[in-house]
């Protein structure tokens, strides 16, 4: 067992640090403030490429393997999550979906401008009756002449309000559901009767954008049917599979990120006499902290290791959404405790970092579901 | 790519960080310190991209181990075409001395088919700053000292045959090179060039610090050859460099 990053890896580690450091960190209260990314850091992001990090090079991707990019949004996920909050589902959902269901005219098609960070994606599966039970929603596709006609709601779209590029996952065989029932459509912004509804007021997430997007009668050319009809549950399930992993990498990043602030805070905070870090309460929650961080990371890299050799990892991204995801909830916990009342204070990123965490334990599957997908197949294997 | 029709070699070299080492007992300890590209190596590549515009096809030579290969393939990611890591059968001491390192570069440089060499014109570890001198006496090219002035080019702008340009570590370097291209550098082969190089014979009684020595003066552009070296050889007995 080797457990050395390809030096190609560090490389690309270090580029995001700096660009976190340098670019990401000074703006990420302002960002907060005016709920916005400048459009320029955007710019500089996609001309780092960090809009088509995975995708093979043919495509104008970076060709990283999954756990260069878990590396990626670890580093990422250390500043302000607003800004993974772009990135990941554009690539871990949108792009992807394109990459594992579309024909290869497709790929070559939409996959170059995304990649490129020209044309911004979003992954529409969740509805207002339909959340943890995905098979269940009631967005239709019927095909009239060479045109599919979709009508239906999505519900807490991240990027669906600016994005380019819409997969819409939509009911085309009420009996067959996730058996065959559901297919994927490419969406473009503009296509007749697509607009987007109600852009949410959230906890956290500040500079992120959710939105309802509607469909009323929308036309979708034949060919923008993703891959085959009927083939589109399959595809989102293996789509989240991967995204979990992304997701699970910069819940480590973040955590990692409070921990460093956290123990910054306990050697300079001084009171009765001593700095805070000299009680052994504070110690054992930086300890805690640092333990579930780790076993995070390495349940993350090894996922992602997993991926990469193409073995079948279902349960192993279940376990990694659910368990990074509270670790870094915990971690929160515990960094706001240790920084005490300006912890709980706008002025400093504790706070933000607090809220912002919350929300990786529902999105890309709630960790009732990861539950239920890791004890399935436990209760299917044995073992 | 567009047709070649220039060829430029940039000298690389990877060095400690300076700014991280630690100081054990007064010394400067550099076991512990990062290995990174020096800065002249870097400057020294966006010189050469400047010089021949797109059409250069630039070759990095390094005698950098095969364990800094991944720092070297930065270059490549930032424009450079080719890496030829230069290696011998002489031992790392030997392999160390300055006229050895400048043999093994002449040899990768004929391999290459420069027009025109581009290196530090000083390294952050050594500062010794004797390279280019060397190369350029081997190679029997002038040597050229150039620097960047608001970001235009001073020096090499007179160089209109083969040289040795050595450049400000200070000066402009290339753009971050993007993931994709990081990714395509990482794919990119490395070529290795074993030299048969002469072995030292130069005894060295003093070495002035690259502080002392000024920065951004042409010392020898435009020269005839004979003049050029000659000149070279009374530049370098004056700083007691030989
Ligand atoms: C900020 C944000 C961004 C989002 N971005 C996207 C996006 O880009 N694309 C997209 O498609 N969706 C997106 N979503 C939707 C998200 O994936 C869903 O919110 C999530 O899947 C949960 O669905 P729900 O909210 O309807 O909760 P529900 O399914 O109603 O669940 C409510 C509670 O019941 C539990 N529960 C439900 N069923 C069971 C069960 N069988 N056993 C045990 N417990 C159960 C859940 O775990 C949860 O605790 C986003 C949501 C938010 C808040």
């Amino acid at each position: 067992m080797d457990f050395t990053i390809p030096q190609e890896y560090e490389i690309l580690r270090k580029m995001v640090h700096d660009f976190v450091v340098e670019r990401l960190d000074p703006i990420s209260q302002k960002v907060e403030e005016e709920d916005e990314i400048p459009p320029e850091i955007i710019k500089e992001m996609a001309e780092l490429g960090f809009f088509g990090l995975p995708f093979p090079e043919e495509y104008g991707g970076g060709a990283v393997s999954k756990l260069g990019y878990a590396l990626f949004l670890e580093e990422l996920g250390a500043s302000s999550a607003c800004f993974s909050n772009l990135i990941a589902p554009h690539v871990s959902l949108a792009t992807s979906s394109v990459f594992i269901g579309g024909t290869e005219a497709q790929k070559q098609k939409y996959l170059p401008p995304m990649c490129a960070g020209e044309k911004l994606g979003a992954f529409a599966l969740t509805e207002p009756n339909a959340g943890s039970d995905a098979a269940n929603i009631e967005t239709r596709a019927e095909k009239k002449g060479d045109k599919w006609i979709l009508n239906g709601t999505k519900n807490w779209i991240t990027n669906g309000s600016i994005a380019d590029v819409v997969i819409v996952y939509a009911l085309t065989d009420k009996n067959l559901r996730a058996r065959g029932g559901i297919t994927a459509f490419i969406v473009e912004k503009g296509f007749p009767g697509f607009r987007v509804g109600t852009v949410d007021v959230k906890m956290g997430l500040r500079g992120s954008h959710t939105a309802q997007l509607l469909f009323e009668n929308c036309e979708v050319p034949e060919e923008n049917v993703l891959g085959e009809v009927g083939m589109g549950f399959l595809t989102a399930m293996k789509v989240l599979d991967g995204g979990r992993i992304g997701l699970a990498a910069g819940a480590v990043g973040g955590a990692q990120r409070l921990l460093e602030l956290s123990i910054q805070w306990a050697n300079t905070r001084v009171q009765f006499g001593q700095p805070i870090a000299n009680n052994q309460a504070i110690q054992w929650m930086l300890a805690d902290m640092a333990m579930e961080i780790e076993a995070a990371r390495l349940m993350t890299y090894k996922t992602a290791w997993k991926y990469d050799q193409g073995l079948k990892i279902t349960r192993d991204a279940a376990m990694v959404k659910a368990f990074a995801s509270e670790m870094a909830c915990h971690v929160a916990d515990k960094a706001v405790q240790i920084h005490g009342g300006i912890g709980y204070m706008r002025e400093y990123p504790i706070e933000r970092a607090y809220r912002d965490t919350r929300i990786l334990k529902i999105y890309e599957g709630t960790n009732e579901i990861q539950r239920m997908i890791i004890a399935r197949d436990l209760l299917k294997v044995g073992h | 790519m567009a047709t070649t029709h220039f060829r430029a070699c940039v000298l690389a070299k990877v060095v400690r960080r300076t700014d991280r080492m630690l100081v054990t007992m007064g010394e400067m300890d550099a076991s512990e310190a990062e290995w990174q590209l020096d800065a002249g190596s870097v400057a020294a590549l966006e010189w050469a991209r400047r010089f021949g515009g797109a059409a250069t096809e630039i070759t990095v030579l390094s005698w950098a181990p095969p364990e800094q290969e991944g720092l070297l393939r930065q270059l490549l990611a930032q424009g450079a075409h080719r890496l030829i890591r230069i290696t011998t059968p002489l031992g790392a001491e030997e392999a160390a001395d300055p006229l050895v390192v400048a043999d093994g570069l002449v040899q990768g440089i004929r391999v290459a088919g420069a027009e025109a060499v581009f290196c530090g014109s000083r390294s952050s570890d050594e500062g010794r700053g004797a390279t280019g001198p060397m190369v350029a006496a081997l190679l029997g090219w002038p040597f050229v000292e150039a620097e960047a002035a608001g970001g235009t080019q001073t020096g090499a702008a007179a160089v209109t045959g083969p040289a040795v340009v050595s450049v400000d570590p200070l000066g402009p370097k290339p753009g971050k090179p993007n993931f994709m291209a990081v990714s395509r550098a990482f794919k990119a082969p490395v070529e290795s060039l074993e030299v048969q190089v002469r072995r030292p014979q130069v005894q060295y009684t003093g070495i002035i610090p690259g502080t002392e020595r000024g920065r951004g003066r042409e010392v020898l552009a435009g020269t005839a050859l004979d003049e050029a070296l000659s000149l070279l050889l009374v530049r370098l007995r004056e700083r007691r460099v030989f």
